[in-house]
């Protein structure tokens, strides 16, 4: 190749095709390459996947080298401004910069060929057929509907989908001749709906994102989404119904089941003429009509509705349903792992004896009862501090995390990433919900591949009218959730779950800022991490950690648990008791799982636990989503007492079966869950006693404490006490460092008094477990005196639409 | 069953969006089991061989030859205490040690027989050793040199004399050069990577390494300084050097913190620690070791500098290649290294200058440099660009390395502060059991008077708890030889205040008190008791004693009362066996 080239350089047979003076490649930084340039063996595969195959093979062009932001494209023909263009499409669409090398084409079709190679089914690739037009054109006319597209009835069959416009990039892309009906794009500027530059760059981002036209010009806040219906329908010549007040007939909701309804966007309104009428968003979804048809057991006629009503619609039709599938959904499925129940008989038993037995000891023996009791103290602390150690040890001194680069993110492919749900509980949160939308617009993210569900009660008017208030982008999506008990977070989740479309789904608290790029960094964790790995946990800190000396130490804390010691677990595939939010799911794992227990005020480390159990796996992934910090010690103490109480829930749930349990997951992550969640608690039930006996001891030297202490588990305890709380305040110290705290440092190294306070609120939780085992101890959010997204909620607020519908051409 | 594994889902279509060609670029790159990787692989090898060595020969000199060191079996005998004292107390480690030189024997006498066999003694030292020598090589990995390169490096070392005895004769040196030479690889790599939790590890391994001998602590002193000079030449922000300078004395002042507490609680005395140090052995030995001679400062200097280069020779080539080096290419590291070694010689110049104590001119106090010289050269290796230069730093640092081979061992033969380091040439060079041979400084050498003793105990005194008064700080020997430290009452088990006590009427609670003959001031029975040696305290009699302990019978009554008739069974059984 290298001689074939070389030969071909003396002769310089491409000496008339130098870039034409005004052409793009003339513009570009153009040059010839040579033969090794485009070698399959030597070209960058981050290079290479910046461009799809698709598009390669149509215009001949191979991606072959990328140096920081600069993408090296090989072509043939420099003077083809079409290829050129698509080309520097493809490559601003990630952000980098072009670079162009020339050669011949012959090689340049065998280095293409040689990256992937033809399929030997395939036909021999016909000359491309190049599209007339060039982007950022609007999509080319295309064939009139079918003759039956006027009739609202709608048999199973294909069809064409004029509303979708196809990049123009596309090969399967029919030329149809003049005079066509007009394309959406063309009817909306008509319409004066959209100006010429806001399609341009609608169809800019539909290149990139690969989505409908109509959904990005909703999404981008450019168009209503009941003008977009409007256009829509009147392009198709269709039918539109407003649902608004509108009662389906119950035998036709009987015809369909509920979740196919849901799944496919349509409202089975009433059944006429033995057909069926339905509300439906996508009226041509050819594949949706069938599977309704076959469902239904008869033909189908559809009424296009917009999204937001179906949406409303279905939610208030199955709300019953969907409230006892949130509330029953693992209780029925899995009862054993449900905290309906707080302690099983079994265990209700074994408590019964071992407190008989420590009452009898204490009747026969009392002071060999409290040797023993302090045998086991020393025990379970030096294991504790002890495991704590090496988690942090190893966590420290390797990578435990789930890497993800920024060269991989950029790599993505933007028109395939996945729908991702994102669940916002919110309950009396009126003073934070106005954050939000900065917050999740931040994101980089597609935004209709965002399906943001706000998760409301429909008891809580004074969020409803704030959220209402706002001028939320149509991916926003209110759902009411159903006064009905247990009124708990979890129960909010399931039922936001219910209604969720996307492939993946997180949960943010509405005062959450996460990292922009948290969402694409979890895209990519998925896709390289096993095919067990179906939870992404990402790191949680504080945005206002230096508001006061609680928030001090609570982010110390937050730094020492996410940033050193659950990427620990995570290395030992030991059980993450997971953070309360940013822990990105498999939307169809966890509702296999049975979602979150809505009767465990600790769900998040609940459902770690079960993951796990299930043989499933969690990864940490280096990225931050920056919460409020509780600034109030009252509430803090709540706070705290609830979770404190959730873990004792989740320690007994999993111990009703602990010989199951230690075989389900192996004896070193059951012993992992036994020094993790149960000495978790347990350890701040101890130390009071413990610290209190150190201090009378260090006052009066009673020779009675000294008896209660006998060498053994003195030496226990010595080590307990002079190693054991200085592991854990250091731990506090190197988390703050691992974060870049620096200034946290002098706060951690007081660590100690922030346990006292969290003691307080272990025996709150503790005594709460015997008296109200379910109730959630709400947190009050708002209490920030900063929020960074103040300025970004300014910035990204959306464009106010004219309430006509035009946007003012 | 809840607990069943379930299949996960395929991931949705998006999910695979990563271009495989891409995602096999970076992969997961988690740790996910510890495997054992090339690196592992060698320190094992090493630590496996040296500990070997140095076991083996331990074994050899301090069992057979009774090459035995009186500071190491006393710290071995405080950490038996611990365990098998009646009752046991952590109490027992003392506080004229540091407390770390005690504790690291406790799981080596987690079974008597090591402890009173005195097996424990080169398992502890040697083990230690072992550890030391695999973070040098660790630190030579670490500084880029290839196998052949570090090997006769490791090996030059390990085999130099100074450090054979003291890998063997279960002193505290090895454990104490091992944790100073980890905080100091430690250290090198936090200034190379900047990853705090490097900082950490340099500051609890200095802070355990201080509580292992307390002259570490000018070590610390020298790394609190650099790490903010350090910071700051990188201009870094001041919340980081505050929190770096934090994170690094946290540890250290936690450890000193906790050893003044513990001192101010057991003891009253918040310094005790600092003020009851002793520089040398006390077994009795009259040497120039226990003299407190004020030398002019000059004079002084030049001993110091003496005792460093006949010690050591290569510290005298790679101090002075740090120092050029760290001003020819600016390498703060390269100063912070040749500080850390000069820091040996200082200390020991402004402790003598200070307190006069020419004890602390002993070899032994002395060694603090030899493994951070190592350390030294590996660094001036991986700052040689040329691969010529490399090379020379490495041949420079192989011949000193093998110059200092003789050199040591003739100074261990002829220096006058020493530690039976001339015994151990000698059983070395010549064989041959050392029990009661001559030694340099006139240490007495072995351990037969413990053992004898011991066996005349355990063979014809009636055992039960607390049935001899001794002071432990003087006659732990036997008690260790013994096995059975729980038949004497020492003054560990119920405090100094009873037991001082009990030293004032010992009739009728004791049945015998043994006393160390050899150290007349120290041991604190005879302090109470100056004529017991020569003449009997009134109501007891010799039973048994041989050339460094004597035991005696003690009446149950007073004097002025009757004898009872096992008092008088006693007196008998004394006639019949008393060698002196």
């Amino acid at each position: 190749m290298t001689t074939a080239l070389s030969d071909q350089r003396v002769r310089d047979p491409m000496a008339d095709r130098r870039p034409a003076p005004g052409s793009l490649a003339a513009m570009a930084s153009v040059r010839w390459g040579a033969a090794e340039e485009i070698d399959p063996a030597r070209t960058s595969d981050i290079a290479v996947a910046a461009v799809p195959e698709d598009v390669c093979r149509l215009f001949g062009v191979l991606p072959v080298h990328l140096a920081g932001d600069l993408l090296t494209v090989a072509i043939s023909n420099p003077d083809d401004d079409l290829t050129l263009s698509v080309v520097a499409q493809q490559v601003r669409s990630r952000n980098l910069r072009l670079a162009v090398i020339v050669v011949p084409a012959d090689l340049l079709q065998a280095a293409i060929d040689g990256i992937w190679p033809p399929s030997p089914q395939a036909a021999p690739q016909p000359e491309p057929a190049r599209p007339p037009q060039t982007i950022p054109q609007p999509a080319p006319p295309r064939p009139p509907p079918p003759a039956a597209a006027p009739s609202t009835l709608f048999d199973p069959g294909p069809r064409a989908a004029p509303e979708r416009s196809v990049p123009a990039a596309a090969p399967a892309t029919p030329w149809a001749p003049p005079g066509g009906p007009l394309l959406l794009g063309e009817l909306l500027i008509d319409q004066q709906l959209v100006s010429a530059e806001q399609l341009a760059s609608a169809l800019d981002e539909q290149q990139r994102v690969g989505d409908r036209l109509g959904d990005i010009l909703t999404h981008s806040g450019v168009l209503r989404e009941e003008r977009l219906v409007d256009v829509l329908a009147g392009q198709l010549e269709m039918p539109i119904t407003n649902l608004e007040g509108v009662t389906p007939e119950p035998e036709a909701l009987a015809l369909i089941d509920g979740h196919l309804s849901q799944h496919h966007r349509i409202v089975p309104l009433a059944i006429e003429d033995d057909a069926l009428t339905i509300a439906m968003v996508d009226p041509l979804d050819d594949g949706a009509i069938a599977e309704l048809s076959r469902a239904a057991g008869m033909p189908l006629r559809a009424l296009m509705a917009s999204d937001t009503a179906v949406d409303h619609l279905l939610q208030d039709l199955y709300a019953p349903e969907h409230v006892h599938a949130a509330t029953s959904l693992l209780l029925e499925r899995r009862p054993e792992e449900s905290a309906f129940v707080v302690t099983s008989h079994g265990q209700r038993v074994a408590f019964g004896v071992l407190v008989g037995l420590t009452l009898l000891s204490l009747v026969l023996n009392p002071l060999l009862a409290v040797i023993g009791f302090n045998l086991a103290a020393g025990m379970f602390y030096l294991s504790f501090s002890g495991y704590k150690f090496w988690l942090a040890y190893d966590s420290l001194s390797h990578d435990s995390e789930l890497a993800v680069t920024d060269e991989e993110v950029r790599a993505l492919d933007e028109r395939r990433l996945p729908t991702f749900t994102v669940l916002v509980p919110l309950y009396r949160e009126a003073a934070v919900v106005g954050k939000l939308t900065g917050a999740v617009a931040q994101l980089d993210y597609p935004r209709t591949k965002l399906d943001v569900k706000l998760l409301l009660e429909a008891d809580d008017e004074e969020t409803l009218a704030a959220v209402q208030a706002l001028d939320l982008p149509p991916n926003f999506r209110t759902v009411i959730v159903p006064d009905a008990p247990p009124k708990t977070k979890p129960k909010a989740c399931n039922y936001g779950l219910l209604h969720a479309r996307g492939d993946i789904v997180v949960i943010y608290d509405a005062e959450d800022l996460p990292d922009s790029d948290q969402l694409k960094k979890v895209v990519v964790a998925f896709s390289k991490s096993d095919p067990a790995t179906v939870c992404i946990q990402c790191k949680l800190n504080y945005y206002n950690r230096d508001q006061n000396l609680l928030t001090r130490w609570f982010t110390t804390e937050y730094s020492m648990w996410f940033d050193v010691f659950m990427p620990g677990l995570d290395s030992h595939d030991s059980p993450i008791p997971l953070g309360g939010t940013s822990n990105h799911f498999i939307t169809q794992n966890l509702l296999e799982l049975g979602a979150w227990d809505p009767h465990n005020v600790a769900e998040d480390a609940d459902l770690g636990i079960r993951l796990n159990k299930a043989g499933w796996r969690t990864a940490i992934v280096d990225s931050t989503t920056y919460e409020e910090a509780n600034p109030d010690l009252p509430n803090w103490i709540r706070q705290r007492s609830r979770w404190v109480k959730g873990y004792m829930q989740t320690w007994l749930v999993h111990m009703r079966h602990p010989v199951q349990m230690a075989r389900a997951i192996g004896l070193r992550s059951f012993m992992s869950f036994q020094l993790v969640v149960g000495g978790t608690f347990v350890g701040f039930l101890l130390n009071p006693i413990y610290w209190a006996l150190t201090s009378l001891w260090l006052v009066t030297e009673a020779g009675l404490i000294r008896q209660l202490f006998p060498s053994f588990v003195y030496y226990a305890a010595a080590v307990g006490l002079v190693l054991g709380n200085f592991v854990f305040t250091y731990l506090n110290v190197a988390g703050s460092m691992r974060r870049g705290y620096f200034g946290l440092v002098k706060y951690a190294l007081f660590s100690p008094l922030y346990w006292g306070l969290m003691s307080v609120a272990a025996w709150k939780g503790a005594i709460q477990l015997v008296t109200k085992p379910h109730y959630w101890e709400k947190t009050v959010h708002g209490l920030a005196d900063f929020h960074p997204d103040d300025a970004i909620s300014a910035s990204v607020s959306r464009p106010a639409a004219d309430p006509s519908g035009r946007t003012g051409l | 069953m809840s607990t069943t594994a379930l299949e996960p889902a395929p991931r949705p279509p998006g999910m695979t969006l990563i271009p495989e060609r891409v995602s096999r670029l970076q992969g997961d790159t988690r740790r996910k089991k510890q495997r054992i990787t090339g690196w592992t692989r060698e320190g094992l090898t090493v630590f496996g061989l040296f500990a070997i060595l140095y076991v083996a020969l331990g074994y050899h000199v301090i069992i057979d030859q009774h090459v035995v060191v009186f500071d190491a079996t006393a710290r071995l005998a405080h950490a038996f205490f611990v365990l098998w004292n009646a009752p046991p107390k952590l109490a027992a480690i003392g506080f004229v040690w540091a407390p770390i030189s005690t504790l690291i024997f406790i799981p080596f006498v987690a079974f008597k027989a090591m402890g009173s066999s005195l097996l424990a003694l080169p398992l502890c030292s040697g083990l230690f050793a072992a550890l030391l020598m695999t973070i040098l090589y660790r630190t030579t990995v670490y500084m880029g040199m290839r196998w052949y390169q570090r090997i006769p490096i490791i090996a030059l070392f390990g085999l130099n004399p100074m450090i054979l005895f003291y890998a063997v004769n279960g002193m505290s040196e090895t454990s104490y050069l091992a944790l100073l030479s980890a905080a100091t690889l430690f250290f090198v790599r936090w200034y190379r990577t900047n990853e705090p939790h490097l900082l950490a590890l340099t500051a609890t391994t200095l802070t355990i390494a201080f509580l292992d001998r307390y002259e570490l602590f000018a070590f610390a002193v020298i790394v609190a300084f650099a790490v903010p000079v350090t910071l700051m030449l990188r201009r870094r922000s001041g919340l980081e050097i505050e929190g770096s300078v934090l994170s690094f004395l946290a540890p250290v002042i936690y450890g000193v913190g906790l050893w003044v507490f513990f001192n101010y609680v057991i003891l009253g005395d918040p310094l005790f620690w600092l003020k009851n140090q002793t520089p040398g052995a006390t077994n009795g030995a009259q040497h120039s070791t226990q003299v407190v001679q004020h030398i002019p400062t000059g004079e002084l200097a030049r001993r110091v500098l003496d005792l460093n280069y006949s010690l050591f020779p290569l510290v005298v080539f790679v101090v002075p290649c740090l120092l050029v080096a760290a001003a020819l290419r600016r390498n703060l590291m390269a100063l912070w290294l040749a500080l850390l070694c000069c820091a040996n010689a200082v200390s020991t110049f402004l402790l003598i200058y200070q307190s006069g104590a020419q004890g602390l001119m002993q070899l032994r106090y002395n060694m603090r440099a030899m493994p951070l010289v190592i350390v030294g050269a590996a660094w001036l290796f991986y700052l040689g660009r040329a691969r010529l230069t490399r090379w020379l730093v490495w041949a420079a640092t192989v011949a000193m390395l093998a110059l200092s081979l003789p050199v040591t061992w003739h100074t261990m033969q002829t220096y006058p502060a020493q530690y039976e380091e001339n015994v151990f040439v000698r059983a070395l060079s010549q064989g041959g059991d050392q029990e009661a041979s001559s030694s340099i400084g006139s240490y007495y050498v072995g351990n037969e008077p413990d053992r004898d003793m011991a066996r005349f105990i355990t063979q014809h005194v009636p055992l039960h708890e607390d049935a001899i008064l001794t002071d432990d700080g003087q006659t732990f020997g036997v008690m260790l030889a013994s096995g059975r430290p729980d038949v004497f009452l020492d003054r560990i088990d119920k405090g100094d205040a009873v037991w001082k006590r009990l030293l004032e009427r010992p009739h009728g609670r004791v049945t015998y008190i043994l006393v160390a003959r050899f150290a007349p001031g120290l041991d604190e029975v005879q302090r109470r008791y100056p004529s017991m040696l020569s003449q009997a305290l009134p109501g007891s009699w010799v039973v048994y004693a041989n050339s460094r302990y004597v035991l005696y019978g003690v009446a149950r009554r007073r004097p002025h009362s009757r004898l009872t008739h096992f008092d008088r069974a006693i007196q008998v059984l004394a006639r019949g066996s008393t060698s002196i």
